[in-house]
């Protein structure tokens, strides 16, 4: 009876162990350290320290690695001293990483924010003391803004662009931004290390206003989805219900910047400022951040001027162009882009549009027809009670919608421009088929429909009619809508399970567009062929530490021999393999397209931003290897000493 | 409660009043034009660049000036009407023109004829400031905490701590802190502040102890027994200047442009819980598919976003974890299968209470019972319009009363206790699922309201044929409520009349404020609280969308948002009010004269 009683109570406690075990497996290993700051190497305390199963190799085509079970990492705050203590910890190989707001996360042996992590091998019964996680204080820009009377501007939103290579070209792409406070002060934290470019950000947005006085009236009678659907088929943007009018047209500014009418139909506002700069990206300042690096002074004074009218007429549809969004660009000038619409208009019922308060240089007007995508919110009549933005009205298919576009060079000085026009073109269409090299028995339509070719233009900015995705249909034919005239860059992934096909290239025109640029202009190009293939090319090895150093850390960059070609024709990504070596050196690139390339082992405290900078300083050192089709081929290397 | 007179009344009588509403945007004669200036001193200086807006205040919209460098604005060919106006600038406190409190509606209406002229001088107050650094236990920094501005508010019928109604242009720079762990709110109106921050760090984060450390350092010959594991750290809301109690929240009170800067607010960990819940039913097998809602039981803040959601797993378990201290409402609701028709499945729920005190794990156990239905019809009374074709259009939703109030009150947890009802096109209605609770309906329908209150309304509710007035209607456990009926009238009633000082001036620089009688009604819920109205610069004011009943009316000097349903505030100013009875979409003419 005793006996009994005693199995039952054991095998319960047995279960609740299990359990136990099953949440968090127990080991006998103990691992200690401290999480410091890289600079300044002072402990942080109160970093969150994460103890888990290391990243899963991604192997090229295949799923996404999953990501481990939440059960399996254990989690610890550092104590005043920056440290931590993980306990119980089974033998196995495990990745540590930290966090703290103000820092880039850290991880053991991080070398550089964004740097490859090493994995950390612990034995049973194993005390490891001295487990050091760097992590990287990140920069900031500080500085204060102050309007044409010397006030403070309150409210001016001030953002910090990264410089970024872009098809071959710099070009600037939003990062992180802060509006001032009532002193005119502003405090951009959380930027990564990089380049970046400081702007001053005011866009305006003038709209009929007769536009703006029928959409209330349809938001009012609870009308507005009709009205909000034409907006945004249209392109264009919400419209602001309270604004200053001049001529039958109402400003408004992003930011709350102050606006104010001078004479002759002028209009005061503060522009987009570029740090260094006023009002041109060209001699815009570009500042380069590392780690912690707090650059002060950064201070704007806005200047208060008047812009003149830049207007004209949408036309080229069968009907009165109303409703369309009309954005003005400033034009690319020298080595740096700033791609983005300093004003918005809304074409009225006749299809005319107005920029008001538009300051000297050139740009470049544009519009486009091309399908809405996303639901769209309707804002519902004051006084029902009902939320605003409930319904929901489904925009018409995207077959239904073929695309055009228009643009016009305007260049502004100090009298209004009006009679701008812009007359929609249908955008070229791509259409072609899908082939798959090597295969054996054919694609189901299920299989082959899972395919895709995405078409990019190289140059970022707003992305509307820069892009499109076709799919095949079963007999494996596409076909795009249309594209705005530029120049683009192309991939394509299959997308299919249980086989791995890789891109083989994409042939418009005689060229391999994803492989470099193409140019589209106003005509189709209808024998596109997108060939996968079941062959892949591998560059291996081993990386040799420089001199007697013994440290093999390191990550390997394959970029075409040819490089200057590369980078005139878009620097596609296909030609350009990284990865970091493993702590034993060995390293495994996956290289896209066969051909002559040059390949570096360079310390992994170097960021691999590969830009023209970065090649004039590593091609020197790189060694050049030739891969055919499908081939696997070994080389050493030795770890660049150039810095 | 604020600053406020009351005054006695005389009433006499007068004509019939018409409002005028034409939009502003259409052409017209009048000229409204101005200066906006700050006190320094006792001198008035101009205040440049700010934005006035003036407007009718219904859809009709508004036009915007900015002032020149002498302060100066102006508003050509307005059609004649009642302007309200606005006076604008970041960083300064945007003045209601004619409001006695910078930064608060309503203000009073600039009446200006067809061919007139009419010039206001417009005050601006500079925008106080709160700043300051928010540290941890080791007097780092915490970044990217976002310090949210609360106020002591009328919330229901108590007086909680609750979001700040914030003017737009505060609400826009109330943002996180950097990674100094700085903040600065400014351009804020004077008042009493409180400031809460929600820090959050990932589950399962244990604290590091110093005696974990020494016990970890030991050199491998000579370790000791193991020290008990760091607890779980966690975060509470933590009010200003360091506290999870908000009871012992300090409030920070700036003059007008005041600035209170160099504040530090200290956060620290507080050992937190995983409450581990099973739901079963009446049988104790466990049930699948239940929503569980855990809400903290605080009765001295309305807190937004403080509800958490959890779906029990097949086996009826869920789990919450970083839990703080404190007493907590465990709820749960059954929900519909994927696909079934809302009232067809009868409904389950489940509550408890539990006292969280920093445990590592705490377990409870729910059983379901059957939720009660509510059943009734929509009845439409027209004089002018046509009532609906089709009922199905109408919307209901039955909201617990309690949760309505934290909503109003700018909480977001009304969406946990409310149950949307659907009409069919007879005007029937089935409410199913309602937990035990008091509940207040409302209506949406398709069509608008314009400022006379024309249109539909929800005027009168009913349980078996008699009005419930203004109570809520009661659900209890096991019990259908059976025979509502919703009344809609396209008519609503209101007070209108002439506001007039001892001279027979008008005077339109007091409120006047319409209350119901019946104490029972004065709270934010209430369908009859109705806010202050100015009257316009011609004294003519109109109390709008009071359901039938009697009312008192009274002229104030100051009255803040929420005063309007005070208790305190109204009894106050009863021995100078008058009372009115508004029948059932009438509009009551009642002048009223300030006596002293």
């Amino acid at each position: 009876m005793r006996i009994g009683i005693s199995i039952v109570i054991g095998s319960l406690m047995l279960a609740a162990v299990s359990a136990e075990q099953q949440a968090a497996p127990a080991g006998t290993a103990v691992v200690t350290g401290r999480v410091i700051d890289a600079t300044s190497m002072q402990p942080i305390a109160g970093a969150v320290v994460s103890m888990g199963p290391p990243p899963a190799t991604p192997t090229p085509g295949g799923a996404p690695p999953s990501q481990p079970p939440a059960s399996a990492i254990k989690r610890a705050v550092t104590n005043g001293d920056g440290r931590f203590v993980f306990r119980d910890i089974p033998a196995g190989t495990y990745s540590i990483g930290a966090t703290r707001d103000g820092y880039s996360s850290g991880a053991f042996g991080r070398k550089r924010p964004g740097g490859p992590q090493r994995s950390l091998a612990v034995a049973d019964a194993a005390r490891l003391t001295d487990v050091t996680i760097p992590v990287f204080r990140l920069p900031t820009i500080t500085g204060v803004v102050r309007d044409d009377r010397g006030e403070p501007a309150v409210g001016v939103y001030v953002t910090a662009m990264r410089r970024a290579i872009t098809g071959g070209r710099a070009e600037l792409a939003f990062s992180s931004g802060e509006a001032t406070d009532d002193r005119g002060h502003y405090r951009i934290a959380f930027l990564e290390p990089g380049a970046y470019v400081v702007i001053a950000q005011t866009t305006s947005q003038t709209v009929p206003v007769t536009t703006v006085e029928r959409y209330r009236t349809a938001v009012a009678s609870g009308t507005a989805a009709q009205m909000a659907r034409a907006l945004r088929e249209g392109g264009a943007l919400q419209v602001a219900t309270e604004g200053l009018i001049i001529d039958g047209w109402q400003v408004t500014t992003s930011s709350r910047g102050t606006l104010m009418p001078g004479p002759n139909g002028t209009l005061y506002l503060s522009p987009l400022t570029f740090y260094g700069g006023a009002g041109s990206v060209a001699s815009a300042t570009v500042l380069t951040l590392g780690p912690g690096d707090d650059r002060q002074g950064i201070d704007f004074t806005l200047p208060f001027v008047a812009g003149v009218r830049v207007s004209g007429t949408v036309t080229g549809l069968d009907r009165p162009a109303a409703n369309y969004g009309v954005q003005l660009v400033p034009a690319a000038s020298g080595s740096l882009t700033f791609p983005f619409p300093i004003a918005y208009s809304v074409t009225d019922a006749s299809g005319g549009f107005a920029f008001l308060g538009v300051p000297p240089g050139a740009y470049t007007a544009r519009v486009s027809r091309v399908p809405p995508t996303g639901p769209l919110f309707i804002p519902s009549a004051p006084g029902t009670g009902a939320a605003a933005g409930r319904e929901v009205v489904t925009m018409p298919p995207a077959e239904s919608f073929p695309a055009m576009f228009a643009t016009a060079q305007v260049t502004v000085g100090s009298t209004h421009v009006d009679g701008v026009s812009l007359t929609f073109q249908p955008g070229a269409t791509l259409s072609g088929r899908f082939v798959f090299e090597g295969m054996t028995t054919p694609l189901t339509a299920a299989q082959l429909q899972r395919a895709v070719i995405s078409v990019r233009s190289i140059f970022g900015g707003d992305s509307r009619g820069s892009g499109v995705d076709a799919r095949p249909d079963e007999s494996g034919s596409f076909k795009t809508n249309g594209l705005s005239p530029g120049r683009y860059l192309m991939n394509a992934g299959a997308g299919i399970p249980g086989r791995q096909w890789f891109l083989s290239s994409i042939h418009v025109g005689g060229v391999d567009a994803s492989d470099q640029a193409v140019t589209i202009g106003t005509t189709d190009f209808t024998d596109v062929v997108v060939t996968f293939t079941d062959k892949s090319q591998m560059l291996t090895g081993s990386v040799r530490a420089a001199g007697t150093s013994t440290d093999v850390d390191a990550t390997v960059i394959a970029f075409p021999a040819d490089h200057k070609a590369w980078m005139a024709n878009g620097m596609t990504t296909r030609r350009l393999a990284i990865a970091p070596t493993s702590t034993a050196g060995a390293y495994q690139l996956r290289i896209g397209i066969p051909g002559d390339y040059l390949v570096v082992a360079v310390p992994s405290e170097i960021a691999p931003d590969v830009d023209p900078e970065f090649i004039a300083r590593f091609a020197g050192a790189a060694t050049r290897v030739t891969i055919a089709a499908g081939e696997t081929k070994s080389q050493a290397l030795t770890v660049s000493r150039v810095r | 409660m604020k600053s406020h007179v009351a005054i006695a009344l005389v009433l006499t009588a007068g004509l019939a009043l018409h409002a005028q509403t034409r939009g502003p945007a259409a052409a017209g004669s009048a000229t409204l034009s101005g200066r906006v200036v700050r006190t320094e001193g006792s001198a008035k200086v101009p205040v440049a660049r700010v934005q006035v807006s003036v407007g009718l205040g219904d859809s009709s919209g508004n036009r915007i000036a900015v002032t020149d460098d002498q302060g100066r604005f102006e508003f050509a060919g307005l059609p004649a009407g009642g302007y309200l106006l606005t006076a604008s600038r970041l960083g300064w406190v945007t003045t209601y023109y004619g409001s006695p409190r910078p930064g608060r509606p309503p203000g009073i209406r600039v009446v200006v004829a067809d061919g007139a002229k009419a010039s206001v001088e417009v005050p601006i107050v500079p925008g106080s400031v709160i700043a300051g650094r928010i540290i941890d236990e080791n007097s780092q920094p915490m970044a990217r905490l976002f310090p949210r501005l609360l106020e002591q508010r009328l919330v229901g019928n108590r007086q909680m701590l609750a979001r700040m109604r914030l003017p737009y242009g505060i609400g826009y720079f109330e943002r996180q802190t950097n990674d100094l762990g700085e903040f600065r709110l400014f351009g804020l109106p004077p008042g009493a502040y409180h400031l809460v921050v929600d820090p959050s760090i990932g589950a399962n984060t244990r604290m590091t102890t110093q005696e974990e450390v020494r016990w970890a350092l030991q050199p491998p010959g000579a370790v000791g027994p193991a020290p008990p594991q760091g607890s779980i750290a966690g975060y509470a809301s933590m009010y200003f200047p360091g506290t999870p109690d908000p009871s012992l929240s300090r409030a920070i009170v700036v003059g007008p442009g005041e600035v209170r800067d160099g504040l530090t607010f200290r956060i620290g960990f507080v050992p937190v819980s995983r409450i581990e819940g099973t739901i079963q039913s009446t049988d104790g097998s466990p049930v699948a598919n239940v929503r569980v809602s855990l809400d903290a039981r605080i009765p001295q803040v309305a807190m937004e976003g403080a509800t958490r959601l959890a779906n029990a797993d097949a086996n009826g378990r869920f789990v919450f974890s970083s839990v703080a201290p404190g007493d907590y409402k465990v709820s749960a609701r059954s929900l519909p299968r994927p696909g079934a028709e809302i009232g067809t499945v009868p409904m389950l729920w489940a509550e408890t209470n539990l006292v969280v005190s920093g445990q590592d794990t705490l377990s409870t156990a729910l059983t379901l019972s059957p939720a009660s239905s509510m059943t009734g019809r929509v009845a439409f009374a027209a004089t002018s319009m046509t009532p609906p074709s089709d009922l199905s259009t109408v919307r209901l939703q039955f909201v617990a009363t309690d949760a309505q109030a934290g909503a109003i009150a700018g909480g977001g947890t009304m969406s946990a206790t409310s149950y949307n009802g659907t009409v069919a096109a007879d005007g029937t209605f089935r409410v199913a699922g309602l937990p035990p609770d008091r509940y207040n309906v409302s209506a949406t329908w398709p069509g608008i309201r314009n400022a006379d209150g024309a249109g539909w309304w929800l005027t009168s509710i009913s349980l078996g044929g008699k009005d419930i007035g203004d109570a809520p209607i009661e659900v209890r456990a096991n019990e259908e409520v059976t025979n509502v009926t919703l009344g809609f009238r396209d008519r609503i009633g209101a007070i209108e009349g002439l506001l007039a000082d001892a001279a027979g001036k008008p005077a339109p620089e007091y409120f006047v404020l319409a209350f119901p009688v019946e104490r029972v009604s004065w709270t934010t819920t209430s369908r009859r609280a109705v806010p202050a109205v100015h009257p316009g610069t011609d004294g003519r004011f109109r109390v709008n969308g009071l359901l039938a009943g009697q009312y008192y009316l009274a002229v104030v000097t100051a009255v803040e948002p929420d005063d309007a349903m005070d208790p305190a505030f109204l009894e106050a100013i009863l021995p100078n009010a008058v009372r009115v009875t508004v029948g059932e979409g009438q509009a009551v003419r009642q002048d009223l004269k300030i006596g002293r």
